[in-house]
């Protein structure tokens, strides 16, 4: 039952997302293309950074960040955009966070393929390293989701968080290696970057799909763990905050 | 047994007089103490329902009806006091509340219903009857935003009404509609009846109270204050509003 719940929001919000554009579900893709083509013009024209097949590195990278910040904005805004509902029905709350992070899932994978296409034209080689990726897009969802869960009840008492966690979000693409390779960091930083948990799943992705080598399978034990974590911690909170949600929105 | 029982049922809802909603107001608000006004909306409502008892709330605006019918429905916390619900509902507070303008018929449809805790599979089965019902054969490719406030609700109507939950909350659903279809929402009612379904009714329209009630609830000021047979209650609450 829920279940089909999920399933009907998560299309209905796809569907809507789009609906009335001409280009659709383009402009998803658009989108990140377009920071992606700003952003290669400069570090690959204008400064130079030493990385192999950059713009792939910089495309993954783009994409799997920008599934991140899409993700927990919109999850953070799914019960308030929901208020009507939510005070008419009893509906279950989790399905509503999660059906939101379900359609940002969607475009995700569609872009991916897209990646893929682009992959097949620049690099045409691909290692068996690519049945890992599902396990990188697991963790990239965990800790989407858990962030979502803690941010949709915080934002409806308190409605500077969508401020803050844009400003937040700005200041985690540049201090995770997302443009720029891990060897530029300072050595002195970096266990700070060891420490930023999108960096582990960014660098795992690129690792598994343009270096096709497999990462150390501790450290990829590691990146799931800490993102359980992540959603452990988001589903506690959520849930010690849902049952009044209700009269607050 | 009762398939629905509230004992003691209380709701206070704190009114606050500067409500915080950002950063600047939360820490203004730290440096002197909050001041709230306490609410009792429910107090201290004991209610028994049996299955298959259809049950009406009256009482004047603000009597606290609807928040009991929210507290039924698990929408909101009761403040204190146990509410028991042994089995599944469906509410009606509002009518599509889950429709979306940009849909079509069609769409919500779909959409209302697993808000309703129907699956796709009950959805299909059950599509053609809620067409009929709406008398919108015509009409149902059509996004909702073209659609007149009769239509929006003809259509929320017979898609709620396919809940095939046990308990039923209606809130003043009647209000809305021409006689025409007020009248088959009678006869649905009568089946529903018939089908031994536990209903919950808020009403203004005494006629429809009279007409279906079992037993009938007369709340003011969040208290109840008299419980039984329709006509008994319905007289005294009409004699009461008079003074």
């Amino acid at each position: 039952m829920r279940f089909s719940l999920l399933k009907e929001l998560a299309i209905t919000d796809f569907k809507l997302r789009y609906k009335n554009s001409v280009l659709g579900y383009l402009w998803s893709l658009l989108k990140p293309l377009a920071i992606f083509g700003s952003l290669y013009l400069v570090f690959s024209i204008f400064v130079r950074f030493d990385v192999p097949n950059y713009s792939l590195f910089l495309l993954l990278g783009i994409l799997l960040w920008n599934y991140f910040t899409e993700a927990t904005l919109n999850g953070m805004h799914a019960l308030e955009t929901k208020s009507t509902l939510l005070t008419k029905i009893n509906v279950n709350k989790f399905t509503i966070v999660l059906a939101s992070n379900v359609t940002t899932l969607l475009t995700l994978v569609l872009n991916l393929a897209i990646f893929f296409v682009i992959l097949a034209f620049v690099k045409p080689e691909i290692g068996w390293t690519v049945l890992a990726l599902p396990l990188v897009v697991a963790n990239l969802f965990m800790i989407s989701l858990g962030l979502s869960l803690a941010l949709s009840v915080w934002y409806v008492r308190l409605r500077d968080l969508s401020s803050i966690w844009e400003i937040l979000l700005q200041i985690g693409f540049w201090v995770t290696p997302i443009i720029y390779p891990l060897s530029m960091v300072p050595d002195r930083f970096l266990g700070y970057i060891g420490l930023n948990p999108l960096h582990r799943i960014i660098h795992e992705g690129r690792q598994l799909l343009i270096e096709l080598i497999w990462p150390r399978p501790s450290s990829m034990l590691i990146t799931t763990a800490i993102m359980l974590l992540f959603l452990a911690l988001g589903y506690v909170v959520f849930k010690s905050k849902e049952k009044n949600i209700a009269e607050e929105l | 047994m009762a398939i629905i029982e509230c004992s003691n049922l209380t709701k206070v809802f704190r009114l606050a007089h500067e409500p915080r909603r950002s950063v600047k107001e939360s820490l203004a608000a730290m440096l002197r103490p909050r001041v709230y006004e306490q609410f009792k909306a429910i107090d201290n409502v004991s209610l028994s329902v049996a299955p298959g008892e259809f049950i009406s709330l009256i009482g004047p605006n603000g009597c606290g009806k609807s928040t009991l019918l929210k507290i039924i429905a698990g929408i909101y916390q009761p403040t204190s006091g146990e509410l028991t619900v042994r089995d599944r509902i469906s509410p009606f507070l509002e009518l599509g509340v889950g429709f979306n303008y940009d849909l079509t018929a069609r769409e919500n449809i779909y959409v209302y219903g697993s808000i309703l805790g129907l699956s796709r599979r009950q959805v299909n089965e059950k599509f053609d009857d809620i067409v009929r019902f709406s008398e919108l054969e015509r009409f149902i490719d059509t996004p909702l935003r073209n659609f007149s406030s009769g239509m929006y609700v003809r259509l929320a109507f017979a898609t709620a009404v396919q809940s095939d939950a046990p308990i039923l909350l209606f809130d003043e659903v009647l209000a809305v509609g021409d006689e025409r279809f007020q009248r088959k929402c009678f006869a649905l009612f009568e089946k529903m009846k018939y089908q031994e379904k536990t209903i919950v009714f808020v009403s203004h329209t005494m006629d429809s109270v009279m007409r279906f009630s079992d037993r009938v609830i007369l709340m003011d000021r969040g208290k109840k204050i008299m419980e039984g047979p329709p006509e008994q209650v319905v007289t005294a609450y009409k004699a009461n509003m008079k003074t």
